[in-house]
């Protein structure tokens, strides 16, 4: 008979489904037999046992999914006996026989789902084994099978009748299961576990991560001896509870020390049988209990045990209701396996009885899965202790991590055995958890501090590097030296090296002398202006010659420089200015920052004539009054502040001394290495890059202003200067490693990265390419003075890449909430001491006392009231000794490189009109991308201005509007939230960086039980291209919706498509921009992008920045001149494509994702849409002229053309006069077009002018436009008709307006006439020839035109590739998406096409 | 994980050391050697206010002593 399975089996029937290859659900233990057995007695014993326990003679199917299980006795099964007593080792020879048994697959419906088997270890010693499916049983189950076996043994040996048998039918397993789900109790505890796990928090793990793979575990054990075991019972007794709540006690007590969570979540498998009878079943009954206890370092351990006493009570009170139930209950995903802790397993089944008066011993082999840790103790109630074995999955622990955790956690338990009452009073935090050794380890081997008796006094070993290793020598004076500022060591390294080559800043060359005088003058002029130490200069220039000789001459002064990033909005300027009230502000006529009249600064502007004409009297070598002694500042800089303002951090000459020394120690910077200078100096990282070189002799390089957003200029600049050295923020390397050009910056030798998690693929991908050249992860905050941590990366590695060993003169601790050292592999919080700290933060007293703290462990190194920084980033001792960062204890967040208070943007957020709430969190939707991510809430409507929507409707009207609305987010056109206004503002006081990607505006922020926002549940904004939008109109439009999908990797963008919306985020735009200036020449920013974030509206920033720079004629702006660059930039070989019929070329801008940003793109086009009327009279005319314009972008060859239709026979024309002239010929491309024309235009259509606005105009925009069709009644006049395809298409009304004909036509019609009268001339190279094969409907195709039609003309190789589409619709996205790559590998491989090829077969294909 | 420093309920210390720099510091923590208490065990905030009040220079003191010989 078919019966339904109970709930328990249900959930074991349905994984074992989903997996039916794993064994997680093999259960087995082993009993030991003191004494000798009759193996026959014992057969017989247990044939009858088996045939007793109904639950195990079960078979299982399904029928449609709904599984089920027959009772039938399985009488068909072997009982194997094995002598392993001559084996080596008995017991290790049977464990390994029956870990192979509990290694196979059972497969449910077919095999039985037990196994026995017996072994003879010794002449006296026996084993008994049973392995079990945990469908048909559980542990409890198998003891009173293994207990049944016993009495039944024990009787057949004594001769006496065994007592009936205990064991309750299958029949009853069901009922009762039934029945409980039909209770009044299934209903309470349902209510129980959910009011207890409403919300459910991610369980705390020992390893820091769920495990993947769960198949594979390993053990420790360890046995507390009868002694020890006394002890722990006593104790639990003394705190009124059993050691099995000790034990549970000292678990989460455990987890709460090593993770430092407060809400410790463990799971308890229970037996679930809460009645005499279903005592008697050895079925299937057994569940798994979460227990929630809360912990933390000021608890009591005697609390502690009081806690977790009633929380078991409690759970074992509600211990029928099923774990999946809950699961379901709570909508936990993937049936809550996620959320199980660490298994904490009390085994105190009786094992009581014996066999035949011989004494058992149990031991069990597995418990079924292990998805982290699983600790099992079992009372053996024998007089024998405790045993405790911990399980652990092998995907999250190595052997010697369990072994250390055992001996741990072991430790700890023995902590809790202390019945002593004062012990009980003990709190949790206070127990110790570091051996001696390990505490050596952390505090002295590793934390880079000395010992205070090795150095009588001398906290921690500073830097002590000489500068240029040829020629100095340096002093490492104690505190208080002037050799320990920057000046000092600068002006010394000019006296050793005054001719050699300091800085390279464009064309700009300056010698040390020459550099070292000019800081001079300059400082003169701003110490007599009132700069000096204590005091801080505001410098405000481009990355120049100028900016870093102004850097030189504030430190002379004794001042500390203040950088203000001239890419920051005006408002931040001026809170800085504000904040830090410096003595001046040094800028330039180009540069001046607008600051707004809240700051008050005298300026010097350093190329005002008065200026000028001051500084050249200024004495080039005089000492200053001032010069600054160790502990003044140098530099301030601003960092995110959590509280919505910026805070200033003075960093000490000391300090960033110590940080460069260290820097030339380790590194050794030649005369011959030469430095890249990238980083904006409001970042720290620019420190170094500006001083390290000028300290050693090595020679400083400027990126240009930008350039270092631009990994194609990177990667030249790179090869054209000989970089040697350079920085990038880990995003910033793999976009730069992506760049092709990339793997030939072989000089490059070292490059440093930092500001936040180098991942190991990244640094796998820099081997890769830059074999050559050593990787260093740094770290450290700007309230360190930089770095305070290295890593040398080595290829071939693998887990995350630390962050590594202290630098001289720093020490490091990783201390838990009590401030206590953390044991190795253990996270805590990143604490910094020594030399390198900060002064605090500037006017901001309580933050700093908040943050630079009493150093507790400072006199261990001799140094007692010495401060620490607390640096609020997780982290924790490798094995090795290297630190490795896990992330942040607060809201702070690294995003591509940028430190970023949320607390800041949400402050600034909330400050904005109408917003009320604001949170802003970083997402990673897409895996390796993460955005910024804002969620508002508006105020409630009565507080609204009416006003709001009646300007919302006008999107079309230019730049300056942005502030107007379109739709936001989440498509609520009811909220008053305007999106795009929104992000327009925020960029107005916020760094670019920190402009949220995405904004989500909800009625209400998701709040949890604590009536905290509940991040967790906050949405994914919505990232779709708008499916209304509509197509490019202009060439601008075009080109911006190209950069938009090529930036975006998207296929099809649309003029309304915001950026943001489609994932953008700061690193894009600042691609974005970097393409746009590439394609255009123009600088675009990316508040610009804030501004207008679609291609429609950012096109009209475009025309007017291009009309602004250029003053170029209306032909510029429309895009129609004679040559435009699609994409001006690029180290290649530009290509060139000529136009087809009717003169404009920018239809090819469709070519450009596919081609590669380091591929310059440009289009020849008609004169006569700039030039009415000039019509040249032959193809080879037309030739000649085009060729002459692309000889003014490239000189000389190769030169690579392209040509659609009229425009390939043009190019070939352009091809043959090129190679006559001896120039080098590239690439030459044709898209379907034939030497012979002279018959194809005979049937040309009388077509109406609507109808030829058709033709042209699907041809020229790539895609259908709302084009006139058939002419239709109503159907608008042909004025109007211009007019509307004017807006449509961005031309000029006049190309479009007349009766008869109109200028475009006239273009087309003209070069048709070219067609027609043109023969080719043979080209002596390779050409490549794209066909379109489908017929143009209603239109014959001309037979002479076919590929072989060129054999005449082409001398060499002729390539010819069919495209599935007709003449006009080549350019369309799908096929240009097969032309494309075609031409990009035929641009790159170098064929030598010009070359004769006579020897070649003249047709491939 | 929580910081001992940031806990809004919990008390604190103002500590103080020879440079004049002072430090919030946990009352259940011992005070560390080369530390006085300028400001007994009270709440955060009031540690807070302390701070503001009383530690207006951020120089350290043996700066100050170098550069004012007379102060």
């Amino acid at each position: 008979m078919r019966l339904p399975l109970s709930n328990g089996q249900n959930e074991i029937w349905f994984s074992q489904q989903l997996d039916p290859e794993s064994t997680q659900f093999r259960i087995g233990e082993y009993i030991e037999i003191h004494g000798p057995v009759d193996a026959g007695l014992m057969e017989k014993a247990m044939r009858q046992a088996v045939a007793e326990a109904e639950p195990l003679n079960t078979r299982f199917g399904d029928d449609g999914g709904i599984p089920w299980q027959v009772y039938e006795p399985i009488t068909e099964w072997d009982f194997p006996v094995l002598d392993v007593s001559a084996e080596d080792d008995p017991d290790a020879a049977a464990e390994e026989w029956m870990r192979a048994d509990l290694a196979r697959v059972l497969d449910l419906t077919r095999d039985p789902l037990f196994r026995y088997a017996l072994f003879k270890l010794e002449p006296e010693r026996y084993a008994w084994y049973q392995g079990l499916h945990h469908i048909v049983t559980d542990a409890a189950g198998g003891a009173l099978v293994a207990r049944r076996t016993a009495e039944l043994y024990t009787a057949l040996a004594t001769g006496t009748d065994a007592p009936p048998s205990p064991l309750g039918p299958l029949r009853l397993l069901l009922d009762k299961d039934a029945q409980y789900r039909a209770s009044d109790d299934f209903a309470k505890d349902r209510e129980y576990w959910t009011e207890r796990f409403r919300d459910y928090p991610e369980p705390a793990r020992l390893a820091g991560r769920r495990a993947a793979v769960f198949e594979s575990r390993i053990r420790e054990t360890v046995f507390l001896s009868e002694e020890e075991a006394v002890r722990l019972r006593a104790s639990a007794r003394a705190a009124g509870t059993h050691w099995s709540a000790l034990m549970i006690a000292a678990t989460a007590a455990y987890l709460h020390r090593l993770t430092g969570e407060r809400d410790i979540v463990l799971s308890l498998p229970v037996a679930a049988r809460t009645d005499a009878e279903t005592r008697t079943v050895p079925g299937m009954f057994a569940n798994l209990l979460p227990l929630r206890i809360p912990v933390h370092g000021e608890t009591r351990v005697r609390d502690l045990l009081k806690q977790v006493s009633r929380e078991v009570r409690q759970a074992l009170r509600h211990q029928r209701y099923r774990k999946i139930d809950l699961a379901r209950d709570l909508q936990l995903p993937d049936g809550g396996r996620g959320f199980n802790g660490p298994h904490i397993n009390i085994m105190s089944f009786g094992y009581d009885f014996t066999y035949d008066g011989h004494r058992v011993t149990a031991h069990n082999l597995s418990n079924g899965l292990v998805e982290d840790l699983a600790i099992m103790a079992y009372d053996r109630s024998d007089g024998t202790g405790i045993r405790i074995d911990l399980n652990a999955n092998t995907d999250l622990y190595s052997e010697a991590e369990l072994a250390t955790h055992r001996r741990r956690f072991i430790d700890l338990v023995s902590e809790f055995a202390d019945a002593d009452p004062e012990a009980q009073q003990r709190t949790v935090g206070s127990i110790e958890l570091l051996s001696a050794e390990e505490r050596e380890r952390v505090l002295f081997d590793w934390s880079g501090g000395t010992r205070a008796s090795d150095t009588g006094g001398e906290g921690t070993s500073v830097a002590t590097a000489t500068t240029d290793a040829a020629d100095a020598t340096e002093v490492t004076g104690a505190a208080g030296a002037a050799a320990d500022t920057l000046p000092a060591l600068l002006a010394a390294q000019a006296t050793r090296t005054p001719e050699r080559q300091a800085l390279v800043a464009g064309d700009e060359r300056l010698s040390y002398a020459e550099v070292d005088a000019a800081a001079s003058r300059l400082a003169h002029l701003l110490a007599a202006r009132g700069a000096g130490p204590e005091r801080t200069v505001a410098v405000a220039l481009p990355r120049s010659a100028d900016l870093v000789v102004t850097l030189l001459a504030v430190l002379k002064t004794g001042a500390a420089y203040l950088p203000l990033d001239l890419d920051h909005p005006a408002e931040r300027l001026g809170y800085l200015l504000t904040d830090a009230a410096p003595a001046l502000l040094v800028t330039r006529s180009d540069a001046a920052p607008e600051v707004g009249p809240a700051a008050d600064v005298p300026t010097l502007t350093l190329d005002d004539s008065d200026v000028r004409r001051v500084l050249a009297t200024q004495p080039a070598d005089a000492p200053l009054p001032h010069p600054p002694l160790p502990a003044h500042p140098a530099y301030v800089i601003y960092t995110s502040g959590s509280t919505g303002r910026p805070k200033g951090v003075p960093v000490p000459h000391e300090a960033i001394v110590n940080r460069l020394r260290w820097m030339q120690d380790t590194y050794r910077l030649g005369a011959d290495d030469r430095v890249l200078q990238k980083t904006t100096a409001g970042f720290d990282v620019s420190v170094w890059e500006f001083f390290w070189p000028l300290l050693a002799g090595a020679t400083l390089v400027l990126a240009r202003p930008g350039g270092h957003r631009d990994p194609v200029y990177l990667a030249r600049v790179i090869q054209e200067q000989s970089i040697t050295t350079a920085h990038f923020v880990p995003p910033m390397l793999d976009v730069f490693l992506a760049e092709p050009d990339a793997a030939r910056c072989r000089s490059l030798r070292r490059v440093f990265c930092s500001g936040e998690a180098l991942s190991r693929e990244t640094a796998e991908r820099f081997h890769a390419e830059l074999p050559q050249a050593r990787l260093h992860n740094l770290y450290g905050p700007t309230e360190a003075a930089v770095d305070v941590t290295y890593h040398p990366v080595e290829p071939g590695e693998s887990g995350p890449v630390p962050i590594g060993r202290p630098v001289a003169g720093t020490r490091l601790y990783v201390l838990d909430e009590g401030l206590r050292p953390c044991p190795p592999g253990a996270p805590g919080e990143l604490y910094l001491a020594g030399v390198q700290l900060a002064r605090g933060y500037h006017r901001r007293p309580a933050l700093t006392a908040g943050r630079f703290v009493a150093d507790p462990y400072a006199h261990l190194y001799g140094v007692p009231g010495e401060r620490m920084y607390r640096t609020g980033d997780l982290a924790r001792w490798r094995a090795d000794g290297a630190v490795e960062y896990l992330g942040r204890t607060d809201h702070q967040v690294k995003l591509r490189g940028f430190r970023i208070e949320l607390g800041e943007i949400e402050a600034a957020l909330r400050a904005l009109p109408r917003v009320a709430q604001a949170v802003a969190l970083v997402r990673t939707d897409t895996p390796g991308d993460p955005r910024l991510v804002a969620y508002v809430t508006a105020e409630p409507a009565e507080t609204l201005e009416a006003s709001d929507t009646a300007d919302a409707a006008d999107t079309a009207q230019v730049a300056g509007t942005a502030e107007t609305g379109v739709a936001d987010a989440d498509g609520n056109g009811a909220s008053p939230l305007d999106v795009p206004a929104l992000r327009a503002r925020l960029g107005r006081t916020l760094p670019d960086y920190m402009v949220p990607a995405a904004f989500v505006v909800l009625d209400a922020l998701p709040l949890n039980v604590n009536g905290k926002v509940d991040r967790a549940a906050l949405p994914a904004p919505d990232v779709t291209v708008s499916a209304a939008g509509r197509p490019p109109r202009t060439p601008h439009e075009e080109l911006l919706c190209e950069l938009f999908g090529e930036v975006l990797g998207l296929s099809q963008v649309t003029i309304d498509d915001d950026f943001f919306h489609l994932g953008g985020h700061s690193l894009l735009a600042s691609q974005l921009v970097s393409r746009v200036r590439s394609t255009h020449g123009v600088e675009l920013t990316i508040r610009d992008l804030f501004a207008a974030p679609t291609p429609e509206r950012l096109a009209h920033r475009l025309d007017a920045a291009l009309a602004a720079a250029t003053g170029s004629g209306p032909a510029a702006r429309h895009g129609l001149e004679p040559l435009l660059a699609l994409r001006a930039d690029g180290t290649r070989p530009p290509l060139f494509c000529v136009h087809p019929g009717g003169g404009l070329g920018w239809l090819y801008s469709g070519l450009l994702p596919h081609l590669g940003v380091d591929q310059p793109v440009y289009v020849l086009q008609a004169r006569a849409l700039s030039e009415p009327g000039s019509h040249p009279s032959a193809v080879a005319e037309m030739a000649a002229d085009y060729l002459a314009q692309i000889r003014a972008v490239q000189p000389s060859g190769p030169y690579h053309l392209l040509g659609w239709s009229f425009g390939g026979l043009v190019a070939h024309s352009m091809a043959v006069q090129l190679q006559r002239a001896g120039e080098e010929t590239g690439l030459l491309a044709v898209l379907d077009a034939y030497p012979d024309y002279r018959h194809t235009f005979d049937d040309l259509p009388r077509l109406s002018k609507r109808q030829w606005l058709g033709l042209l105009l699907d041809d020229v925009g790539g895609r259908e436009l709302a084009a006139p069709g058939p002419e239709a009644a109503g159907a608008p006049a042909e004025e109007e008709l211009a007019a509307d395809l004017s807006r449509e298409t961005g031309l000029p009304a006049h190309l479009l307006e007349g009766r008869e004909s109109f200028p475009l036509l006239d273009i087309f019609r003209h070069d048709l006439e070219l067609m027609r009268t043109f023969t080719p001339e043979a080209y002596a190279g390779d050409m490549l020839l794209f066909t379109a094969d489908l017929d143009i409907p209603g239109h014959q195709r001309d037979p002479a035109h076919t590929p072989r039609a060129w054999e005449p003309y082409v001398g060499g190789l002729l390539d010819v590739h069919r495209v599935r589409a007709q003449h006009y619709h080549l350019m369309r996205p799908e096929h240009v998406a097969v032309i494309g790559p075609v031409v990009a590998a035929a641009l790159r491989s170098p064929r030598d096409a010009a070359s004769p090829a006579a020897a070649r077969p003249a047709l491939a294909h | 994980m929580t910081n001992p420093f940031d806990d809004e309920d919990a008390r604190y210390l103002v500590l103080v050391n020879a440079e004049g720099q002072h430090s919030l510091w946990p009352a259940i923590t011992p005070v560390p050697a080369g530390w006085t208490v300028a400001h007994p065990e009270d709440s955060r905030a009031a540690c807070v206010a302390y701070v503001e009040e009383h530690w207006s220079d951020l120089r350290p003191a043996s700066l100050r002593r170098l550069t004012e010989p007379a102060g």
